[in-house]
């Protein structure tokens, strides 16, 4: 008799464990099935970007910032991290190989980039295709999060700080002879050209709009050019390097104290190291929150294991830092255990919640992704050096 | 048959060359006339005063002396090779690197109650100098022993250029690695301080004449003259000389082509490297990608004054450098368009006189 | 003697240079990590292990002084062994030598606290550690001495076996003879038979692996495709008529720009279909080529090199500028470029449709062999033996009644419609195009592919596109070393052959004259 019960008890118990099994297997039968990584193996998480050649101060950068976030994981169920960067040059050819390479890989959960725009925007079709959620640190471009599910960032979208740094110019500061200038590339350009929109619709007409080549170093002639129309404030939309040589050659053509107002891809203490005193007034935009302790640490940290200050090399390390966490989460999240012991992560609902991702604390602030996948919550600050130090201006 | 092919071809090849010369004409004569018209307009409603054009000038003039000097390099190198030395503007890189380093080791000397750097300055300026042309002459030697002298009598006349590219990812990469990607600030003596310099103040403008651009720009001037001297006095000069103009011919009359060959890398690279240690001072900002731009630019400019040509390449960057700055002021556009004046100048300047401007017409050719 | 002693010095300063740069690049280690995965099968090393470091610093110096054994203790210097075995103790004491120095100055910097990453970056403490093999000074610099010493030594025994039993060079010669008598063999009936069917076996291949690759090999066989078409363009103008052109990325991008333009929604929103839009982009890029060639007609060499480069960066930093943001879409780029529709039939015949990649595959491999045909055609044709008189000799040809000028604008033509074919196709595939892909590298690497496979040779390009593209995905697994050694192999490839890998048989009989003599005989037998 007690056998018996002994008996269906079992029964009973085995079934309820394959049932609930079963019905965990059900979320891989949904669009892009189940990334599946098996005991030994690791969790997967690429980026890709150019870790050589001309662009390579972002992509080693973003890289080793990255490294050191994903070495901090703790393991998901017994199974370690692992970062697979790849270099792409910065080009979209290379780029489209590296999704291509991804898209095979079971145990490839989900992609922290790509880092510059034009390889992000080449890519998406293909990770759109295989249902790998993409979270980038820095890709800014205009209409990447358009029309499609997979990408994501937790950068400023462009138009956000340009339209706030042309109302922070016009209301605030209460100039209206402005000139624009950017370096020509998408980042740069896509923010100068909504600082310019938006500077129009408010009634102030841009004295003057140029772009400058990167890569050169002496632009006192186009400089020149922009000092003949004597604006009261230059817009700069670009990278710290040329930011800072813009700074520093300003006086040569006679705008000594004319300040430059820049994005947060020109901010940071690398810009006050390099143009000394001729910062002294400038503008930055940034919205990474002054020195929260989580912050700190994670500057020491830089520093120990890389042996250069936080944001000396591009400004997105610590937007990289947090992407790995925020995508680590939702994996933690999302993935589950198979009966085979196997870890299964269901690849359709891991890009929905990367879009629906809310509420995460980073470095870099609030992470909350709206209905586009523009994932950075906090607003610009604007900041102005002061006495060799960025001061939050008012 | 045979007679009607002859027929046929003649009065079309005469038809052609009328045709070229009329498009010759046609593209001279517009040019001239809106040159003209822009003038004129410049002079009724003037976009700028006088003092920015000054600052176009001397823009163009720094910029185009080290255009010049690198330009050299190749035509140097082209003149006994006829070789495309894309590793070239790399060269420069190297030199820019060793430059810095030096600086930056003299800055940490200690002398006296400042560091060496600024007590000496002169002599650390030397200092910088000769490392940074020491490395590039080293460097150049080195990749013309290893990647271009097994190739000299290929009969492929691109192998030596196909060599020079990989050679230019192999140092570009390399240095990328060794020195890293972020964009570095030469450190510079207090006696040469950027944006230092002397004001030039006219109704209302101000531009500043600065100190590190006349330095450049005196350094190219001097470096110019030498060479010009070094090339038409010396013995070897005259055989580097005789080289360009005929190989055969000048081994036969005794000169080591091997030698002359290397020399003229060591020159090239002397060059290379003196222009990257005056961009690092002029400019400051650089990485391992420094030299890409410079050298497709200078390169142009060689091209511009008729390769192979020494006066020709002088002349060349320093049009290649005013034409970049004043041209888009000039015309009233954009200055993100300047390269694209700069290249279309070198078209106009090709479909007119077909050799660049100091070419001799192909055929009896006189190189360097 | 004095001689032999001063090359050892040479050659040993030489390796021991080599294997400083190895290591203030760190590359030492990856090759370490490199070789304990295969050693031990382990994929997931991730740390070195200084045994394996050692094992690679010691093969680096057995490979070089085997490589000096080689070249200059050859058996006809008659050199003793005890006499070699000595200059290879020098050898190695030599770079040990070298070695040594560099890491005590490193461990010293180490120890002193002061952090090399400010100017070198790769040089962290872990790294320098892992070059004194987790140990202190003395017994590292111990340790270089006694790996190089030993691996130099063996080098030169080994060598020395070599040479005494004449034994790997002697059956590679062997193999050479066999490989040689077999293909003299081919010329007889039963061999031609073997070798087409071995030609409609690979081509049967082809058509098949589309089909079993993974995503991966399909994009990179896609991109060495498309390069491929480029390569065959660019050969038409390089190869064949003999005009060097620079800028040949401007009529990639031209095709690739139009095609883009007439079927994405923006910025434009003209939303052709394909062939349409495909046929434009062909007309759009064929006169860009005649505008590039009518004025240039008269330019030799050089200077139409110069010209084409600017070109091609006048159109780059058209497409970019802000002028004509509003029409080209600026540095964004264009999105969503529209693809081809898979006609019904192929998913009636297989049951199901193909996948979007494969059927991509699929035709980019039609415009391939499209191109080969017509270049193949035009290669054998009178304008294509127009053009090769052109490249011997302009002088002569124009005085045979080749109208030169004509020809040269006729061949820049076709190989911008070819280019324009490739930009379209490469557009289309990524449904994505920006400005950031048409820089002067792009022609760059396109004329690598035509003299790294021989100038005017079709199965050279094909393998020079799998060079130029298809080896540096191959080397991911060096990492950021990867371009330096693409670089690197790029030389040594010129330096031993710079013909080209498969150069063109005709172009060989026109170098040599023997071989006429030779063709000459052939015919009479």
């Amino acid at each position: 008799m007690k056998k018996s019960i002994f008996f269906v008890l079992c029964v009973l118990l085995l079934t309820s464990v394959l049932t609930v099994g079963a019905a965990d297997m059900s979320r891989c039968d949904a669009d892009g099935g189940c990334a599946v990584i098996e005991p030994g193996n690791t969790i997967k998480i690429g980026m890709a970007g150019p870790i050589t050649g001309e662009y390579a101060m972002y992509g080693a950068d973003i890289s080793d910032a990255m490294k050191i976030s994903i070495d901090e994981l703790a393991p998901l169920d017994g199974f370690e991290w692992e970062l697979l960067a790849e270099d792409t040059l910065g080009s979209a050819e290379a780029a489209v190989s590296v999704a291509n390479k991804w898209i095979t890989d079971e145990s490839l959960v989900a992609v922290a980039g790509n880092v510059l725009t034009g390889e992000s925007a080449a890519v998406i079709p293909i990770f759109e295709g295989a249902s790998i959620p993409m979270l980038s640190p820095s890709a800014t471009g205009a209409n990447l999060t358009e029309d499609n599910a997979v990408f994501n960032r937790v950068v400023f979208q462009d138009a956000a700080q340009g339209k706030f740094a042309a109302e922070f110019i016009v209301n605030q500061l209460g100039l209206t002879k402005v000139a624009v200038l950017h370096d020509g590339l998408d980042y740069g350009k896509g923010i100068a050209d909504v600082v310019r929109d938006t500077l129009i619709s408010l009634g102030v007409e841009p004295v003057a709009y140029e772009a400058l080549t990167p890569g050169e170093a002496d632009y006192t002639a186009v400089l020149t050019a922009i000092a003949s129309k004597s604006p009261e404030i230059i817009y700069y939309g670009g990278y710290t390097a040329e930011l800072s040589v813009v700074a520093n050659q300003l006086s040569q053509v006679g705008m000594a104290g004319v300040p430059v107002f820049s994005d947060d891809g020109a901010f940071g203490s690398e810009f006050i190291e390099k143009a000394g005193a001729n910062a002294e007034g400038c503008y930055g935009t940034s919205s990474i929150p002054a020195d929260s302790p989580e912050k700190i640490a994670f500057d020491q940290k830089y520093e120990e294991v890389l042996g250069r200050v936080a944001g000396s090399k591009s400004s997105f390390a610590w937007f990289a830092y947090d992407v790995i966490k925020a995508l680590s989460t939702v994996i933690s999240e999302t993935a589950f255990l198979g009966d085979d012991g196997n870890l299964y992560v269901p690849r359709a609902e891991m890009v929905n919640n990367v879009r629906n991702l809310s509420g995460f604390q980073g470095i870099t602030g609030e992470i909350t992704c709206n209905e586009v996948g523009e994932c950075n919550a906090s607003g610009p600050t604007f900041y102005i050096v002061t006495d060799g130090a960025w001061v939050v201006a008012n | 048959m045979m007679n009607t092919v002859k027929n046929g071809t003649r009065p079309i090849q005469k038809n052609q060359v009328r045709r070229i010369n009329w498009l010759r004409w046609i593209v001279g004569i517009s040019t001239g006339l809106f040159l003209l018209y822009r003038i004129i307009l410049m002079v009724i409603r003037p976009t700028y005063g006088p003092v920015y054009w000054l600052g176009f000038l001397n823009t163009g003039l720094i910029v185009g002396g080290m255009y010049s000097l690198i330009a050299i390099g190749y035509t140097l190198v082209y003149g006994v090779m006829s070789l495309i030395n894309f590793a070239h503007g790399d060269i420069m890189m190297l030199g820019c690197f060793a430059g810095f380093f030096t600086f930056e080791f003299l800055n940490y000397l200690p002398s006296g109650d400042s560091s060496f750097l600024n007590n000496h300055p002169i002599l650390s300026i030397l200092f910088a100098f000769i490392m940074g042309t020491g490395v590039s002459m080293l460097s150049g030697y080195f990749l013309e022993k290893l990647a271009y002298r097994p190739l000299r009598n290929s009969k492929i006349r691109l192998a030596p250029l196909i060599s020079a590219v990989g050679a230019s990812i192999f140092l570009e990469t390399s240095a990328q690695i060794l020195f890293g990607a972020t964009k570095k600030t030469y450190k510079n003596p207090d006696l040469l301080a950027r944006g230092s310099g002397w004001n030039i103040q006219m109704d209302g403008g101000m531009i500043v004449i600065t100190k590190t651009g006349v330095f450049s720009l005196l350094m190219a001037i001097i470096l110019m003259i030498a060479l010009y001297l070094f090339v038409q006095k010396t013995k070897l000069g005259k055989s580097i000389r005789a080289v360009s103009q005929d190989k055969m011919t000048a081994q036969l009359m005794g000169i080591n082509l091997d030698r002359v060959t290397s020399q003229t890398f060591l020159i090239s690279g002397f060059l290379a490297g003196a222009s990257g240690v005056m961009w690092g001072i002029h400019n400051g900002l650089f990485n391992h990608y420094v030299g890409f731009l410079p050298g497709i630019k200078a390169f142009t400019a060689a091209v511009l004054g008729g390769i192979g040509n020494i006066p020709g390449a002088m002349v060349g960057g320093m049009v290649l450098g005013i034409v970049e700055s004043v041209g888009p002021a000039f015309l009233g556009i954009d200055f993100q368009l300047k390269d694209v004046i700069a290249f279309a100048i070198l078209i106009l300047v090709l479909i007119l006189k077909p050799s660049g401007l100091f070419g001799k017409s192909s055929g009896s050719v006189e190189k360097v | 003697m004095k001689n032999m002693t001063y090359k050892t010095i040479q050659n040993a300063i030489t390796t021991g240079i080599i294997l400083i740069f190895f290591e203030m690049i760190d590359l030492t280690s990856t090759l370490a990590i490199i070789l304990e995965k295969l050693f031990t099968g382990n994929s997931k090393v991730k740390t070195v292990t200084p045994n394996y470091l050692i094992a690679v610093i010691g093969l680096i110096v057995f490979i070089a002084a085997a490589a000096f054994t080689n070249k200059n203790l050859t058996p006809a210097s008659k050199i003793s062994l005890p006499k070699k075995l000595t200059a290879g103790l020098i050898f190695g004491l030599i770079t040990g030598g070298m070695l040594a120095l560099l890491n005590i100055i490193l461990g010293n910097f180490l120890n002193n606290g002061v952090d090399l990453r400010k100017y070198l970056e790769v040089l962290s403490p872990d790294v320098i550690r892992n070059f004194l093999f987790q140990k202190d000074i003395q017994s590292a610099v111990m340790i270089f001495f006694g790996t190089s010493v030993a691996g130099a030594l063996a080098g030169t025994l080994v060598m020395h076996i070599f040479q005494v039993t004449g034994q790997p060079a002697g059956l590679w010669h062997s193999i050479k003879k066999s490989y040689g008598s077999f293909q003299q063999q081919q010329h007889s009936r039963r061999n031609q038979l073997i070798s087409r069917s071995a030609l409609v076996l690979l081509v049967i291949f082809i058509l098949i692996l589309p089909l079993i690759a993974n995503a991966y090999t399909i994009s990179v066989l896609g991109l060495v495709c498309i390069y491929a078409i480029l390569g065959l363009g660019l050969n038409l103008i390089v190869g064949l008529s003999g005009q060097l052109v620079f800028g040949y990325v401007a009529f990639y991008a031209i095709g690739a720009y139009t095609f883009a333009l007439l079927t994405a929604p923006k910025p434009l929103g003209i939303q052709l279909s394909f062939l349409p839009a495909f046929v434009i982009a062909l007309v759009m890029s064929g006169i860009a080529g005649g505008l590039v060639g009518l004025p240039i007609m008269n330019l030799r060499g050089d200077y139409l090199a110069i010209v084409t480069l600017g070109f091609g960066e006048i159109i780059r930093i058209l497409i970019n500028s802000n002028n004509l943001t509003d029409f080209t879409g600026g540095p964004q780029g264009v999105k969503n470029i529209g693809q081809p529709g898979q006609p019904a039939f192929i998913g009636n015949l297989l049951g199901a449709p193909l996948k979007n990649n494969v059927w991509f595959l699929y035709l980019i491999f039609a415009v391939l062999f499209i191109v080969i045909y017509v270049v193949f055609r035009l290669q054998y044709s009178r304008t294509g033996r127009s053009w090769e008189a052109m490249r011997e000799d302009e002088t002569v040809a124009q005085a045979c009644g080749v109208t030169t000028s004509s020809y040269k604008v006729l061949a820049v033509v076709i190989g911008a419609v070819i280019a324009g074919a490739a930009g379209a196709i490469y557009a289309s595939r990524n449904t994505y195009t920006g400005p950031g892909e048409y820089v002067f590298m792009v022609s760059v690497n396109v004329l690598a592919i035509v003299v790294i496979g021989g100038m005017g040779s079709i199965p050279g390009v094909l393998l020079g596109a799998f060079i130029i593209k298809g080896i540096p995905e191959l080397l991911r697994d060096l990492e950021s070393y990867r371009m330096i050694v693409f670089g690197a192999m790029l030389v040594i490839m010129m330096v031993i052959r710079p013909e080209g890998l498969l150069p063109v048989k005709r172009r060989r009989l026109s170098v040599k004259p023997e071989s006429v003599e030779s063709l000459k005989e052939n015919f009479k037998s």
